[in-house]
């Protein structure tokens, strides 16, 4: 048995894509707060990949490769993915995610989940769930509040 | 003390959307090896909130939205993101998802930066990455290697 190598971050990482990556992840530092690990850069400018890090955690990303079927959400009428991020200040988190002009679509907000959490969309589109888990919720009170929040 | 992230969770968590979200988690289930947690019916059948468990952590996904915004791959021209997941033996896995039906757009390959890997699309067209590292590579080799891809590239 061949011996694992240590993963340095989750096992599960979304991997988004963006017209301007270099811009995007200048942008996801600034606004959300994510740390630049790795760029690997091609000849015409384009982002082959990039790490960018979370608490210990990763996304990634790179540029739209037409030639690969992958594109910005600036091209989609919608969007079959969002990113769902546990903060430790989600309040803290919003202010600046506001202030650096990211786009808002729900402001923070307690839920009934037992976390607090805004939604916002990034600069191509991408959309974000930031939240911070402020009580424990049992499954049974959840799949009650569940069928309250689907029947309104 | 509140857990945050949650007992089982991740910090940062991918959620899908699909147009059949219980065609959806059958499929992942049985293709790519996850597990049904909680899930969330309302009563016309719709699927408000879904978790997959794989390895000890937590995938969500949820049906279309689209008057929000939310929609399956299937009905848009592109994919703007996509989900890696890291599992213990990647050829395995693939078999495995093949075998289900999964269609594999990239076969098994060693990667310059030390992951085998493979890609397939699920039935709406979300694509998936599935990874193994299997050595390790310091940064000049990985830093020779990308710079040699990109001269083939450019």
């Amino acid at each position: 048995m061949k011996e694992r190598i240590q993963l340095e971050h989750q096992r599960i990482v979304p991997y988004l894509t963006y017209a301007d990556a270099p811009a995007a992840i200048e942008w996801l530092c600034r606004a959300f707060g994510f740390e630049e690990l790795r760029r690997m850069e091609l000849p015409d400018g384009r982002l082959g990949h990039a790490a960018l890090s979370y608490a210990g955690e990763q996304v990634m990303l790179s540029s739209a490769f037409e030639e690969a079927g992958t594109c910005s959400p600036l091209e989609l009428p919608g969007v079959p993915q969002q990113i769902s991020v546990y903060v430790d200040d989600v309040d803290a988190h919003f202010t600046r995610a506001q202030a650096e002009g990211a786009e808002i679509l729900i402001e923070p907000e307690d839920q009934f989940w037992g976390a607090r959490a805004y939604w916002t969309r990034d600069l191509e589109g991408h959309r974000w769930t930031f939240q911070q888990q402020l009580r424990e919720v049992s499954d049974a009170d959840l799949a009650g509040a569940m069928e309250t929040s689907m029947s309104d | 003390m509140v857990q945050n992230p949650p007992d089982g969770s991740q910090r940062i968590v991918p959620y899908l959307n699909y147009a059949d979200p219980k065609a959806a988690i059958a499929f992942l289930c049985r293709a790519f090896g996850f597990e049904q947690g909680l899930i969330f019916e309302a009563p016309d059948g719709s699927v408000g909130h879904c978790e997959l468990l794989l390895g000890g952590e937590t995938l969500m996904l949820a049906g279309e939205f689209a008057e929000g915004g939310l929609s399956s791959p299937r009905s848009l021209g592109g994919v703007h993101a996509s989900v890696l997941v890291y599992v213990d033996d990647v050829d395995a896995h693939y078999e495995h998802a093949k075998s289900a039906g999964a269609q594999i757009v990239q076969e098994p390959a060693e990667q310059f930066y030390g992951d085998r890997t493979y890609r397939a699309l699920d039935p709406e067209g979300v694509g998936w990455d599935f990874h193994q590292p299997t050595r390790e590579v310091t940064p000049a080799e990985m830093a020779a290697a990308a710079a040699a891809m990109a001269e083939e590239q450019g």
